[in-house]
């Protein structure tokens, strides 16, 4: 299809170069012709007649086939003329039907690719829009997934540290208690209270005596 | 006051506050035993005179006149040595440990108390532990009694929970 419009093309150009050397040509000799053909139909005319009544054999002569010659040159010219002409609006005609057939095919082609392209961007396009989408939708349960398991980290943690805080109260409270009062606890305060824990354990305690 | 008990009718053997534990019981026994042989000597050098009582140490004088002795007759001097000894080998040993160093009050009362309730003749070491922060630890031959506020704590660490539990339920 392409070889054959380029082919088409460099017809066309070809033709329309012709025409354009015919016609100057054309023009150029159509011009010096015009005056000479003016000129010449009158001379010979002239010379027909003269050479009707001069010799009846002019028609032999170098000059009448001069004439003649000229006169062929003349219709040739003109043929080629009218042919050239004829030639110059079928090229026109051509050229204006290649231009619109190369017009339409290449518009067309053009808008196929266009929407093609426009086709492929939309399915890119929907393409990333899903992709963020999964993404996003991935990154929203892998963040519902980590706040629960650092909830549950935390409440195990926090379970810990109460556990581990009520085993070791007392002593947390006697290293308190100790740190706080220090040396200072007075022993004659608390000699009752000693006496009277040992006054509750007297009977066990004597036995252990008298063993 | 006396410390001579009367256990199945027989007056056993008293020690005063003075004498806490056994290295006080040793140092008197020596004692004892120096007086008991000067006594002797006076006895045999000057055995028409009357015995002259050699210094004794206040430890020593508060035994004799706890158990009513008389230190010139040599048979009561000898049962005082045999006493002695006897409580020096046989004696039960308490061992009572503080959070403090106690002064010497508070453990002339403890010893009192031990002697008059529970055995005339127990012989009590002192400790030191701040870890208890308050009251004792008594340890007998058998058995250990915690009489300590850390213990006391660790008690009423139910009554401590359930007082947080309530503080955080209000809130």
């Amino acid at each position: 299809m392409d070889k054959t419009l380029i082919i088409i093309i460099g017809a066309s150009v070809i033709g329309v170069a012709l025409i354009i050397l015919v016609a100057v040509l054309a023009s150029g000799d159509k011009k010096k012709d015009g005056k000479d053909k003016q000129k010449s139909k009158k001379e010979l005319a002239e010379s027909y007649e003269k050479l009707m009544q001069d010799n009846i054999y002019h028609i032999f002569s170098k000059e009448f086939h001069e004439e003649l010659r000229n006169k062929a040159r003349l219709d040739f010219q003109k043929v080629i003329s009218e042919n050239a002409m004829f030639l110059q609006q079928d090229l026109r005609l051509t050229t204006s039907e290649i231009n619109e057939y190369l017009k339409k095919e290449i518009s067309g082609k053009l808008e196929e690719e266009f929407a093609a392209y426009q086709q492929s961007i939309k399915d890119v396009q929907q393409a990333a829009v899903d992709s963020l989408n999964k993404t996003v939708a991935a990154a929203q349960e892998q963040q519902v997934a980590l706040m629960q398991q650092l909830k549950k980290d935390v409440e195990a943690e926090k379970t810990k540290m109460i556990a581990e805080f009520e085993a070791n109260m007392a002593e947390i409270v006697s290293y308190y208690v100790l740190k706080a009062v220090g040396q200072q606890i007075d022993l004659k305060d608390q000699m009752p209270l000693i006496l009277r824990e040992m006054e509750a354990q007297k009977e066990s305690m004597r036995r252990d005596m008298w063993l | 006051m006396s410390h001579a008990v009367k256990i199945d009718g027989d007056t056993r053997f008293g020690l005063p506050p003075a004498l806490i534990g056994r290295a006080d019981v040793s140092r008197v026994l020596r004692e004892i035993e120096q007086v008991d042989y000067a006594l002797e000597e006076q006895a045999i050098r000057t055995p028409d005179q009357p015995l002259t009582i050699p210094a004794m140490s206040r430890a020593l004088v508060e035994v004799i006149t706890l158990n009513n002795i008389d230190i010139t007759n040599l048979n009561e001097r000898k049962r005082l040595l045999n006493s002695l000894r006897g409580v020096k080998e046989k004696a039960p040993n308490i061992q009572v440990t503080f959070a403090v160093d106690p002064a010497p009050n508070i453990t002339g009362q403890l010893v009192t108390w031990i002697r008059q309730n529970l055995h005339p003749s127990a012989l009590i070491t002192i400790g030191l532990q701040p870890a208890i922060i308050g009251g004792c630890v008594v340890r007998t031959p058998d058995h250990i009694y915690d009489f300590s506020l850390r213990k006391r704590f660790k008690d009423e660490r139910p009554a401590l929970v359930q007082a947080i539990k309530s503080v955080v339920a209000r809130q």
